[in-house]
């Protein structure tokens, strides 16, 4: 039973937001709100390719808005969450709560 | 071993990964090794300076804190650019929401420090001030301590070390003593963060 429950817990994981990197990466936007991608790359340790192609992901599910402009006469990227990533983190972190207490339950049922 | 599985392990790592993101989201990394090693500089190079020109500050109080307002100003606008230019470089912005804290969190130490300055000089007690700047500037690097990296923390009990030298067993030797603290601590740290940053290597 627990774990089926667990397993239908894990399909409705968010699997956007449940891969390592875009975790740590959509973790730090809840957390600071818009951030350059400069930073990101800097505080979360990137490349600019790796961290490119999980703002792409993010963009295509519309997790994420982008706004470029010129500061200095330099090109400047930043990110923001949208309401529907906020969301579905908040609903990922919720759904990893559930786990864990059912975990708990379980083990303290054994 | 179905992988279909998200484990309970799983979880609490996911869990955890989310927490340590967000205690590094906090975290001021914009001061330089470059900026501290300055600021360590103006220290020594004021100790060097006070102790030539005999400025004591029982003898000569104003010489004293003439050349300490000085150096305390030049130290804080070579931090100041130190860091601007940092975040220049990686192309943010140089009055960032972190800088603001860790600035708003540095302020009251700054203003006490002003406040007996004032007093210790009103009563002709200024050898007590070396010291005192040193205590506070120590409580307040230790009162931002959480949003800067662990080797700002030690500073700060490095200061307060220092202060209970500088009370207690320096209080003839202010020079010394500053030469010591506001000079060596922060070439110190100057270093350590040139050996960090440059040892740091992107995933």
């Amino acid at each position: 039973m627990a774990a089926e429950m667990k397993l239908s817990q894990y399909q409705s994981l968010n699997p956007v937001i449940h891969e390592k990197t875009r975790l740590a990466i959509m973790t730090y936007l809840i957390s600071v709100g818009e951030t350059a991608f400069t930073e990101l790359k800097t505080e979360l340790r990137l490349t600019d390719g790796n961290l490119n192609l999980h703002m792409k992901v993010f963009e295509k599910h519309r997790f994420v808005k982008v706004s470029k402009a010129f500061i200095d006469r330099r090109p400047r990227t930043t990110y923001a969450i949208t309401d529907k990533g906020r969301r579905a983190f908040e609903e990922y972190v919720s759904l990893l709560e559930r786990i864990l207490s059912l975990g708990r339950r379980s083990r303290l049922q054994e | 071993m179905n992988r279909d599985i998200l484990s309970h392990d799983e979880a609490a790592e996911s869990l955890e990964a989310i927490r340590s993101v967000l205690d590094r989201a906090t975290r001021y990394t914009h001061v330089t090794w470059a900026g501290v090693f300055l600021v360590g500089l103006v220290g020594v190079l004021a100790s060097g300076f006070g102790w030539v020109c005999q400025l004591s500050p029982s003898e000569s109080p104003e010489g004293f804190l003439y050349l300490w307002c000085g150096a305390l100003l030049t130290a804080l606008s070579l931090g100041f650019c130190a860091t601007a230019q940092k975040a220049r470089r990686a192309r943010e912005p140089v009055l960032s929401r972190k800088l603001l804290l860790v600035s708003v969190g540095l302020f009251p130490s700054f203003v006490v420090a002003g406040l007996l300055t004032v007093l210790f000089a009103d009563a002709g007690t200024l050898e007590f001030a070396p010291g005192a700047w040193m205590a506070l500037y120590g409580l307040g690097i230790l009162g931002v301590g959480h949003l800067l990296d662990w080797e700002f923390q030690l500073t700060g009990w490095g200061f307060l070390v220092a202060s209970a030298a500088a009370l207690f067993l320096l209080r003839a030797s202010p020079h010394a003593s500053m030469l010591v603290s506001f000079g060596g601590i922060h070439l110190g740290l100057g270093f350590f963060r040139y050996y960090k940053e440059r040892t740091w290597q992107p995933k």
